[in-house]
This record gives C-alpha cells, structure tokens and sequence, in this order.
C-alpha cells in the first residue's frame, strides 16, 4: 500500500518529453519544448520528419509555398541540441506514470550508418535496382496447356490463320469442340493472335453464343419467343427444369445438358420448339420426360 | 582582399526552372574577389550546407554570398551554417534569386541576367560586411497575461504549472470573459459553467499568477525579456480584503434593479453596487461611478445605503485610481472580441423591438442564472414564444458589413435548437435561416445531424428585413434550395451576429505596437506557422484577438501561446540582433531628430555629452533614424552607406 502511494507521489521527474510524430504538430511541439530547456525524443516511423506537409505544394490562404515556410523547421528540429530524432522507428510498449514514462522503441534497420551518411546520394546513384522498375517476367501462356489441347487449338488456329481477324472463327471452333472457352485457351489465342487478353475476354463476353463456363453434352434451348410463349413453353421450361433440376444458364451434374432460353428461334408454327443442340422437337408439357428420355437413349446407342 | 564564396541554390526547381543556375555559377566564379562558386539542388538541406562548410575550409573563405530565396526563409539558416564553417554570420550576405528573379519573370534569359546583376551586387557588398557581435540580455522570467477569458485563464495556468510567476490583468470585475456569459457549449453541450468556474478558482488560488482584476493596460515600455508594462487599477470602492462577497451592499443600493446589468446582456438589471455574477472570481462587489448617486452627485439619502448595510465596512469612497508598473518578459494577449452592434444593421429591426435579441441574450435567458432565472420569456411581455426564428450570418460574410465567417454562429444556433427543444418542449416552432450551415469541427457535423431531428424549419437564404408588428414579427425569407418564398410570422428573432474586434482595439494595437490585420484582429506573424506569435519580440496572441473561434480553438491556442512564452521565459539570456542602428560620435551633433523618429523609444540623447545613443535591446534596426540623421551620424550595422553604394554601383 505504502509503495503504491509512493509510487503515485514520485517527484523525481525526468527533465525530457517523447514526442510521437514528426509531422509539423510533433516538429512545433518539439522546437518549443526544446527551445524551453527540455529534452525532447521525436519519434517519427517514416525515414524523415516532415509529416504530410512537405508533399503539399502552396498552402492556404497565403499561397506560401509549404516546403519553403516548413524547411527552416526541419533545418532546425535536425540541428537543435536538445532534440533527439528517432526516425524509421514504431512504439512498442509505454510503463510508468506522468512524470516518469519509460517508452520502448522499436528502431527498424535502416541499413545505413546515420551517424556517417552525410546525404552525398552516391548510394542513391549506384543502387542496381535504380530507374529499372521490377517488371514481372512475361508469362508464356502455352505452358498453361496441355499436350493434346495444344495440338487441337494450334490446328485450330492453322486453319484460321494466325492473325487478329481470326478471332471469332477460331473462337467459334473452340466453343464447338470443348463446348465453352478454357481461359487458359483464351490466353493462349490472344498470345498467338497478338490481340490483348482483354479485348479477347470482351468478344468473349459479348456473344451469348460463347460460354466461359463448361457446358453439357447436349444444349436444351427452350424459346421463349411469343408465339411459343402463348402455346405453353414456360410451362415446358418448368417441367425440363424440374426433371434435369437446373436453372437456365445451368449445367446439368452428369454434364449431359445444358438448359438455355432463347427469344426466338423462328420455327414459331411449330411451337413451343426446343433446340436440341441443332435439332429442332416440338415439345408438349406432358412429353417432356419422353423427349428427355429418348435423347439420353439416342446416346446410349450410339454409345 | 577577401575571400569570398558564391553558393547558388536550384531550390527543386523553383529557380533552376527560370534561372541558368550552371551559368549563374560560372560567372559569379570570375567576380572580383571570388575563389569558389558552386551550384546545388537544396542548399538549405544538410548536404549543402556541408558542402558550403566544406567550401570555406577548403578555400579559407571569409566572405559567404548565398544565391537563393528571401533572406526571410532561410538567413538564419545559412548564417548558423557559416558560423559552424568558421566565418563570422554576419559576413554573409544572401541574394534573393527566387522571389526577384525566378518568380518574378518568365524569361530565362532576362531573369538570368538579372540574377547576375544581384549577385555582382552582393558580392560587392559581402566586401565590405563587417564582423559582428551579438550582444546579450537578462531575462525577466516572469509573464503577463491580458485579458482573462477562456484564453487568458488557460495560458496563465499553462504558464504558472510550469513555474512562471503570472500577472493576469482583466478589465471587468471578474475573470471569465465571454464563456462565463454562455449556458451550455457545443458539440458536447457540457454546461459552460461547470467546466469554467474550477478553471477560474485555481487562477484565484494558484501561487503563481496575481489576478489584476478591473484594471487596464495604460503604457509599455522595454523589450522581449524586459517589458515594463503600466496597468491603470480602476477604483472599486470596495476594499477587496475585506469584503466577503455577501452582496449586502447590492442588495441595499438605492438604485437596486434599475441599472441593466452588463454581463446579463442587458437583458437583466443590477445597482450601483452590484455583484458582477454568481461565480464571479473574485467575489467581491464593486461601485460603479458612472451610476452611483454618491458618487456622482455627492449625496445618496442621508449616508449611502451600501455603506450602512456593509458590516465589514469594505465599503470605501476615497480609493483613487492607481497605477502601478509590473516587469514581465513575454506578454500574452488574450483580449477578445466583441459580437457586431446590431443596432447598426437597420433591417434587422434589432433598434425597434424588443423581441429581436442576439445569440449573447438568449444565452442569458437560458442560463438558469440569467434574468429569468432560465425561463425563455419574451422580452416584450414575458410570454413564451410560440415561434422563434434565428437569423445567421448578421453582417458575416457580407461585402457591407464583415468579410470574415464568424465560425461559431451555425454551431451556437444549432446547439439552441437543442436547448429550447428541450426547455419548450415539442410544440414551439422554431425556423433557422441560415447561409450555409459550416461544421467544421471534430463531432460538428455529427451534431447537426442530431439536431436536423430536432424539427428545426432549415431555410437557406438571408431575410432581407424584419419587420416590426408589433405583438410578433414578419420575415420574408427566399429559400434557394426549394426557390419559394416563405414569410414567417414569429415571436423572437434571435440574430446570431458576426464577432468583431474590441472598439479599442485600434488603440492598444498602437500601445502595444501590434499590427492590425485587414479585419482589425490582431496580426499574427505567420498565418500556419507562427499563429501566436507577433511582429512583436516576446508579445504573443491567442484567443479570438486574433480572429473569430470556438472555445476547443482558443484553448488549443492559449496553450500555444503559453508554451511560445515559456521559450523566452526559461532562458536566463537572450541573445540580441548586432545588425541595429549606432553612432558615429564623431560626427553627431546631437539635433535629437532620430531620438523623435524612433518607433521603438531606443534613441536616447545624452544630455551630458549632448550625443545620441543607441538601446541595443530595443532598436529593431528599421533604419529611421538612419534616414532622419541630417550628419550621416546614424549607421546602420552592415548596411552603411559605403556598403550600399558599392554594392549599387556594381549592380549599375
């Protein structure tokens, strides 16, 4: 308890201030303090004091250029006897009490000696890495393939020919062999064909006939054109939707199918009209599992 | 022959961008009675000042000429450089390169030839520059703080916790200023009291500061270090020991309620002998003669009333104005401001009515110890208002009136809203016109949020009159977010006006030889930098002297202001210019004609050796006397006639 208070009432005070902060607050702090006799830390964690005001050009209302008016403080605070200046440094703990604070510093390396480097800027000059930004080395987009799908699209791309025009017969080729564009094929075109990846990505995206995702054996496009409107394909829709449990736009998990609506497919007498793949059925609601079932057993006898 | 060196500085590009700094460098190296020239990007940063220290050891230099910005920003700078280089500081001279020549002209090839021209002339002088000594001065260490409001409390405690003995002379009876006059403050709508009167009580018992209360500044003489300051102590008729402030005497004044009370706004009455308020510091009553009728007409019923009804007999008629002189060695001035007379501003119809009151008012009618003892009646027939409109920006930020923004008034209204609210409840309608609302502050905007739910009517757009109805006011306001016109019938009109400097501010700018700035606010040296400072050695501001702000603001800036006075008042010694005016004893015949043209009293004339002399302390070397010396006796440090025309025969 006697301790406690003792501790409370101490009155050995150190002569000396922490300043946290050389922005221009920690800088006026400092040189008033400093000018008043006491001994004064600034701790600043960026290399230099300065704060945000040396990056602006003029201040306001006086149009007094900010380095001009902030420099003979900088000068100063750097020069005065009794300011120490702990740059490139953070706060790590604080004890103690008003009057007696012991303060822990954590001084990051700065990998020069401050006591010898006088400013010269040599190092600054003969630094390797100087003026050569590190760019990242450019990636070759083949590597990203595999052995037979590089054989297919470079074909591919054989037959098109390898120029910018290409893109969209090379693109189509694709779509209709892997049913929707790898991306790490899109990357390869656009290194192949010299056109950016992004403007490659824009065609991509623009075409609803392109995917990015991959897609089912089989593509159901149910129309949702007016005419096939009024004769029943939304309730078509629901049923395909119910029966292979997809959302248009989906794929189907055993990828056999995906499910797509179109707006028209010009076949309006004989609608509602689903596109399978390029094969045109007129599906009633009720024949929907027949029609399903019939395409699956096409497949198992060509199988 | 001496041995000078030409260092010219790029700046950045400031004047490489403008200026041929590398032939600048060339052609200052063939000048007569050069040795060394050379050329840098920031010669004000530590590599070149290396490089100019470097310079003179290795050239035994014993002259600098610095090309480069005003001698404002960095002579002292450069003169510390050469100084530890080991060339006496004033044997530098600096060319102004930046402001006279690269910002000056947008052609390269004449601005080049220019800067040229200027360092031949300095080169030329630095010829002739002489060795100086800077002389010393005793420090006074204690302080003087006038005007004892918010800021003058503050800086005085700031001073006095550090050790320093404080005079703090105020006015009016009481410490406390305008704060003591206000209810509740914004954003936190702490009662302005409450956080006020501890800070008044520990300047009343604090060791250190001596309170010089109902007294004014009369003259001052001396300088940074050592200001004798004359303060005029106006009579109380109180004898301060001995009253106890049991305001016996105010309650037995014959003229008891009929006197309107100065700290209530005049919206509360007081006698003759009165109490300044509640909380006063000191609490002790006082006499004013302008109203009492034994002071004034020598009779007051048979023997003065306050006189009998004191039982301390404190009450004394025959105290005289003194003057006494207090030694102080910084200065903080903290005088105030006053709200705009809105009595001027016609179309307000503050004259006609008495329902239209200001901010300052209604914040006596809401304190609970104002006239009303807290209840909001009209001042015509002390009835609660059923409407209340504020007018913001009265004569702020208008060509006509004010310039400036008051800074307060949107805060100070909207913190209204929220005190009225509270105290009439949901049913009163209250209408604020407004110019735009500035919340600025840290939790200002928060707090306007919170008040918009506060159903105050928000219009934007400035009344153009106020008309007088009689039992209740009419204001036609255009509202420019909604382009309609609105007319509004209410029954007070609040003005919140603008904040202007005290009517004597003039006068005791010129007493204490401060400068005024353009909206009469006392000047500080430097708007960013130096804002508590003054042209003035050892003479500092702080609080709305120097210009419209909040409480949270003046506080920040009496500490300032305390923290700039502890760096002179800590030092023993001063150290003083050499580069001032002095004699050639020789030559003077002492005509006394710089002795009447001094602006700083630092010319004496001898009247035994009939020779003018020189206070080193005082002369700020502003070259007067210098011009008024009809004997060419009056010189100049460093800038002698001989210096100056070599240096304009170099340049020509």
């Amino acid at each position: 308890m006697s301790n406690e208070k003792k501790s409370l009432t101490s009155t050995t005070k150190h002569g000396s201030v922490l300043v946290i902060g050389g922005g221009i607050a920690g800088i006026q702090s400092a040189l008033d303090l400093a000018d008043s006799g006491f001994k004064v830390y600034l701790v600043e964690s960026k290399p230099s004091i300065g704060g945000v005001m040396p990056q602006l050009d003029k201040t306001f209302p006086t149009n007094d250029c900010a380095m001009c008016i902030l420099a003979p403080k900088l000068v100063a605070t750097g020069r005065h006897p009794n300011i120490q200046l702990v740059t490139y440094s953070d706060l790590k703990k604080i004890e103690g009490e008003s009057g007696n604070f012991l303060v822990t510093i954590n001084k990051r390396a700065r990998s020069v000696d401050e006591s010898l480097c006088n400013g010269c800027g040599l190092c600054v000059e003969n630094c390797l890495v100087r003026f050569k930004p590190q760019k990242p080395t450019k990636h070759d987009a083949k590597k990203d393939l595999a052995k037979n799908d590089l054989e297919i699209v470079d074909k591919i791309i054989t037959t098109y020919g390898k120029e910018p025009a290409s893109l969209i017969p090379v693109m189509q080729a694709i779509n209709e062999h892997y049913k929707y564009l790898p991306k790490n094929i899109l990357a390869y075109i656009a290194q192949e064909l010299e056109i950016p990846f992004s403007q490659v990505y824009h065609v991509a995206t623009f075409y609803t006939s392109f995917s990015l995702k991959p897609r089912g054996k089989h593509t159901l496009r149910v129309c949702m054109g007016t005419a096939c409107h009024v004769r029943g394909s939304p309730r078509v829709l629901d049923e395909i939707k119910r029966h292979l449990k997809i959302e248009p736009g989906e794929t189907t998990e055993d990828g056999l199918f995906t499910l797509e609506t179109v707006n028209c497919l010009g076949a309006c007498a004989l609608g509602p009209v689903v596109v399978v793949d390029d094969e045109y059925y007129p599906v009633s609601p009720s024949k929907v599992e027949d029609f399903l079932k019939k395409i699956t057993k096409e497949d198992e006898l060509i199988a | 022959m001496r041995r000078i060196g030409v260092f010219v500085c790029h700046c950045g590009i400031n004047i490489a961008q403008n200026v041929d700094v590398e032939a600048l460098t060339k052609y200052a190296s063939h000048l007569n009675g050069v040795v060394v020239s050379k050329n840098y990007k920031y010669m004000c940063s530590d590599v070149g000042a290396n490089l100019i220290k470097d310079a003179i050891k290795e050239h035994k230099l014993d002259g600098v000429v610095v090309a480069s910005c005003s001698p404002r920003m960095h002579e002292h700078t450069f003169r510390q450089v050469v100084t530890d280089g080991g060339v006496n500081p004033y044997r530098l001279e600096i060319v102004n390169i930046r402001e006279h020549c690269s910002w000056a002209h947008n052609d390269r090839q004449k601005a080049t030839e220019k800067a040229k021209s200027l360092i031949r002339s300095g080169v030329a002088k630095a010829k002739l520059l002489e060795p100086l000594q800077s002389s010393t001065i005793k420090v006074n260490p204690d302080a003087m703080v006038i005007g004892a409001g918010i800021a003058g409390i503050q800086a005085s405690l700031d001073l006095a916790n550090e050790g320093f003995k404080v005079y703090l002379i105020e006015k009016e009876p009481s410490i406390g200023g305008r704060m003591s006059q206000l209810d509740k403050t914004f954003p936190t709508l702490d009662c302005s009291s409450c956080i006020l009167t501890p800070k008044m009580m520990e300047v009343a018992n604090h060791p250190n500061i001596t309170l010089h209360t109902y007294s004014e500044v009369s003259g001052i003489e001396g300088s940074i270090g050592n200001y004798t300051v004359k303060i005029k102590k106006k009579p109380r008729y109180v004898d301060l020991s001995k009253c106890t402030g049991c305001s016996d005497c105010a309650t037995a004044c014959r003229l008891k309620g009929r006197i309107p009370n100065e700290f209530d706004m005049g919206m509360g009455k007081r006698g003759a002998a009165y109490m300044p308020f509640p909380q006063a510091v000191p609490l002790k009553a006082l006499i004013d003669d302008k109203t009492c009728l034994f002071l004034t007409r020598g009779k007051c019923g048979d023997k003065p009333a306050c006189a009998e009804a004191c039982q301390q007999k404190a009450i004394n008629f025959e105290q005289k104005e003194e003057t006494i002189d207090l030694k102080v060695g910084a200065i903080i001035i903290a005088t105030g401001y006053d709200p705009l007379n809105t009595e001027k501003l016609y179309e307000y119809g503050y004259a006609l009515s008495p329902d239209v009151i200001t901010t300052l008012e209604l914040e006596r009618l809401i304190s609970s110890s104002g006239p009303t003892k807290g209840e909001i009646l009209r001042p015509s027939d002390q009835q609660k208002p059923k409407s209340i409109t504020f007018i913001l920006c009265v004569g702020s930020r208008d060509e006509t009136q004010c310039t400036w923004c008051c800074r307060i008034g949107c805060m100070s209204a909207l913190k209204h809203v929220y005190l009225l609210r509270e105290k009439l409840g949901e049913d009163v309608e209250i209408n604020i016109c407004y110019t735009d609302i500035r919340s600025y502050g840290k939790g200002y905007e928060e707090f306007y949020r919170k008040i918009r739910g506060h159903k105050a009517n928000m219009f934007r757009g400035r009344p153009s009159e106020v008309r007088n109805m009689g039992a209740y006011q009419k204001v036609d306001i255009f509202d420019t977010t909604t382009n309609k016109l609105f007319e509004i019938k209410t029954d007070l009109i609040v003005l919140v006006p603008e904040l202007v400097p005290r009517p004597d501010a003039a006068d005791f700018a010129r007493l204490m030889h401060l400068t005024q700035s353009g909206d009469g606010f006392f000047l500080e040296a430097h708007p960013k930098l130096r804002p508590m400072d003054t042209f003035v050695n050892g003479i500092f501001i702080a609080g709305c002297c120097q210009g419209p702000k909040d409480i949270q603001d003046t506080v920040s800036q009496a500490s300032g202001a305390a923290s700039r006075a502890a760096c002179i008042l800590s030092k023993k010694e001063l150290q003083i210019d050499p580069l001032i005016a002095s004699v050639d004893e020789e030559v003077c015949t002492g005509c006394g004609l710089c002795v009447e043209v001094c602006p700083y009293e630092a010319r004496i004339l001898n009247e035994k050796t009939k020779i003018a002399e020189v206070n080193g302390a005082l002369c700020m070397g502003c070259g007067a006397c210098i011009v008024a010396c009809p004997s060419n006796a009056s010189i100049h440090k460093n800038f002698t006639k001989k210096q100056l025309l070599n240096m304009i025969d170099d340049i020509m």
